[in-house]
């Protein structure tokens, strides 16, 4: 049994003279210790999927489809469940620390009174944690950092002190949005090292949002790309770059200027990315995609095998891609 | 002013800028030839922010020089005829579009304001707005938008329109394709080749992103805690990086068989 498994998510959510799909159907799996990734350029859906996963969505969008957790589905969960849910067994870091931390509150205070509240912990025990969690993400001297203010710490530190709050509750699964997207480069690669390290040693499987193709690649198992609310493709993070089969995934690729060499003209895509509120009667990605048949702008594709994995697309089995 | 075509279009020596007891930029000395393309990379807190600000007088250098087409704007311009002269030398582009254009202004009117400034003459505002709206991929029609209706992209593509208003012969970019979805990103790059190849414009490209600085350009400076660590041809110093901290940076871009903390020091 996989410890997540996701069918059918759609999601509405109020726009102005009613109600718009957003989420078109997102099917994804996560096992067990297994690192997801689910990569997206701006409007693609892939932090509502994993917002959606953490029940962390504003009240007025309505999500259906089946979330399942060991096999528990959480929509019939009881509050006590859903809480204990959402604290204990599902963890989420965000993009930038400083919204998801209270700024007039110290570290200490944070991370204790998180455990001491959920968990009903004393505070004295709930410290020793903190200051074991906060030594174990490479923040030197912990038990001063406890008195520091958030202001007081520079973004890659206070990220590595949200990843150990997420530590303090052993969470089975940890969902991470562009955790790293705020931070320098040299920062970047040291903070996906350590979640890199503490998933290992762990077990913890992890839901990974990026646009960066090539960090999802580094760090996850399975990686889905997504494009105006739908997974376009669905593959092993090793087969990216020799066997990615849809126009969209290549696109990205393509388009990223290399390190290596300098080109003379990067390939860009034309146009913009679509969200999924978009009425599009086929194809989504048809609009900007240099391989459009007509079929493609009238009829919305559905996943089909090509290569052994999954592709939306018309003409997944019959474009051939040199590898890249 | 007298200006041969040869002398360099920016000329810096000793720049330095200290807040407190923080030394931002120490020590800077650069050139910038007419038409050429520097990138100036580095990370939070590496001083290249700051070193942009100084050149289009934003921030006045602590000490040092700062020569711009022949002039010395070392010290913020004294009069408004100074100014715009200055605008006509130097303009500057930056990271995040949604913030850096009026709400209440139209992309015309916004042209059109820039425009005047810099000295076109009334009956030509309108043209030379449809030829700047042009110039950077977008119709006509957006010339009537405001911002709040535009995508990233399209308010980058306004805000790098605007800059090239006053013809000047210099833009600084800081970390002016970092917000921009892949997609778009790459549309704005070879909208900025293009651009250097009709106009000779000048770039000083500021950003932490080494493969968009090895696209756009051809000589770079690597800044740390306010100093140039590394400086070359940018082919040479990104293929074989000699100072350690450029080899650190170099080993964290994640890329095919990457791994995470691979050049991690601590």
């Amino acid at each position: 049994m996989s410890l997540l498994e996701v069918e059918g998510l759609t999601l509405d959510v109020p726009i102005p003279g009613g109600m718009g799909r957003i989420l078109h159907g997102v099917d994804l799996s996560v096992g067990a210790g297994a690192a997801v990734g689910i990569v997206g350029e701006s409007g693609s859906g892939k932090s509502l999927t994993v917002r959606s996963i953490a029940g962390l969505l504003p009240p007025a969008a309505t999500q259906k489809g089946n979330l399942r957790f060991f096999g528990e589905d959480v929509a019939s969960m009881s509050s006590d469940r859903l809480r204990r849910y959402r604290s204990a067994q599902v963890a989420m870091v965000f993009q930038d620390p400083r919204a998801a931390i209270n700024p007039v509150r110290k570290v200490g205070d944070f991370l204790i009174e998180n455990v001491v509240t959920n968990l009903g912990w004393s505070r004295s025990r709930a410290r020793d944690k903190a200051v074991e969690v906060l030594d174990e993400v490479g923040v030197t001297d912990p038990e001063r950092r406890l008195t520091s203010f958030p202001a007081q710490l520079s973004g890659g530190l206070l990220q590595r002190v949200m990843i150990a709050s997420t530590l303090l509750y052993e969470p089975e699964l940890l969902l991470a949005d562009e955790p790293t997207t705020a931070l320098d480069v040299t920062t970047q690669s040291a903070v996906m090292a350590l979640i890199d390290k503490l998933r290992r040693e762990r077990g913890m499987a992890m839901v990974f949002v990026t646009h960066d193709l090539e960090l999802a690649a580094a760090v996850c198992d399975t990686i889905h790309v997504m494009y105006a609310g739908r997974i376009v493709e669905t593959l092993p993070a090793d087969e990216l770059h020799e066997k990615s089969r849809h126009p969209y995934t290549r696109a990205l690729l393509d388009a990223r200027p290399r390190l290596e060499a300098r080109e003379t003209r990067l390939r860009a895509i034309p146009g913009q990315p679509a969200s999924g509120l978009e009425d599009i009667a086929g194809c989504t990605f048809a609009p900007r995609c240099t391989f459009v048949l007509d079929a493609c702008r009238s009829d919305q594709p559905s996943m089909v095998l090509a290569d052994g994995h999954e592709v939306r697309c018309h003409r997944a089995g019959e474009i051939l891609w040199g590898s890249a | 002013m007298g200006v041969g075509v040869s002398a360099p279009l920016i000329v810096t020596q000793r720049l330095r800028k200290v807040y407190g007891d923080l030394v931002a930029v120490d020590d800077v000395s650069f050139e910038l030839p007419h038409g050429g393309s520097l990138g100036i990379v580095g990370e939070s807190g590496s001083g290249k922010t700051t070193l942009a600000k100084m050149l289009v007088g934003l921030e006045r250098p602590t000490s040092g020089s700062i020569e711009i087409a022949g002039e010395n704007c070392s010290l913020p311009a004294k009069s408004a005829r100074q100014r715009w002269r200055r605008a006509r030398s130097l303009q500057i582009v930056f990271q995040d579009p949604y913030s850096s254009l009026d709400p209440r202004q139209t992309v015309g009117d916004a042209l059109r304001e820039a425009l005047r400034v810099s000295g076109v003459d009334r009956n030509l505002l309108d043209a030379r707005a449809r030829a700047l709206i042009d110039l950077v991929g977008m119709p006509e029609r957006v010339l009537t938008s405001r911002p709040s209706v535009l995508s990233g992209g399209q308010r980058q593509r306004t805000a790098i329109a605007r800059a090239l208003a006053t013809e000047p012969r210099g833009l600084i970019l800081d970390e002016s394709v970092a917000a921009l979805d892949v997609s778009i990103q790459a549309q704005i790059l070879n909208l900025l080749a293009d651009i250097r190849e009709q106009t000779g414009v000048a770039y000083v490209f500021v950003s932490h992103d080494l493969a968009v600085v090895r696209h756009v350009t051809d000589e770079v400076m690597v800044m740390r805690g306010g100093q140039i660590v590394e400086r070359g041809e940018t082919g040479s110093v990104l293929d074989n990086p000699r100072h350690e901290y450029t080899q650190l940076l170099r080993a964290s871009v994640p890329r095919p068989g990457w791994v995470p903390g691979s050049g991690e020091s601590r």
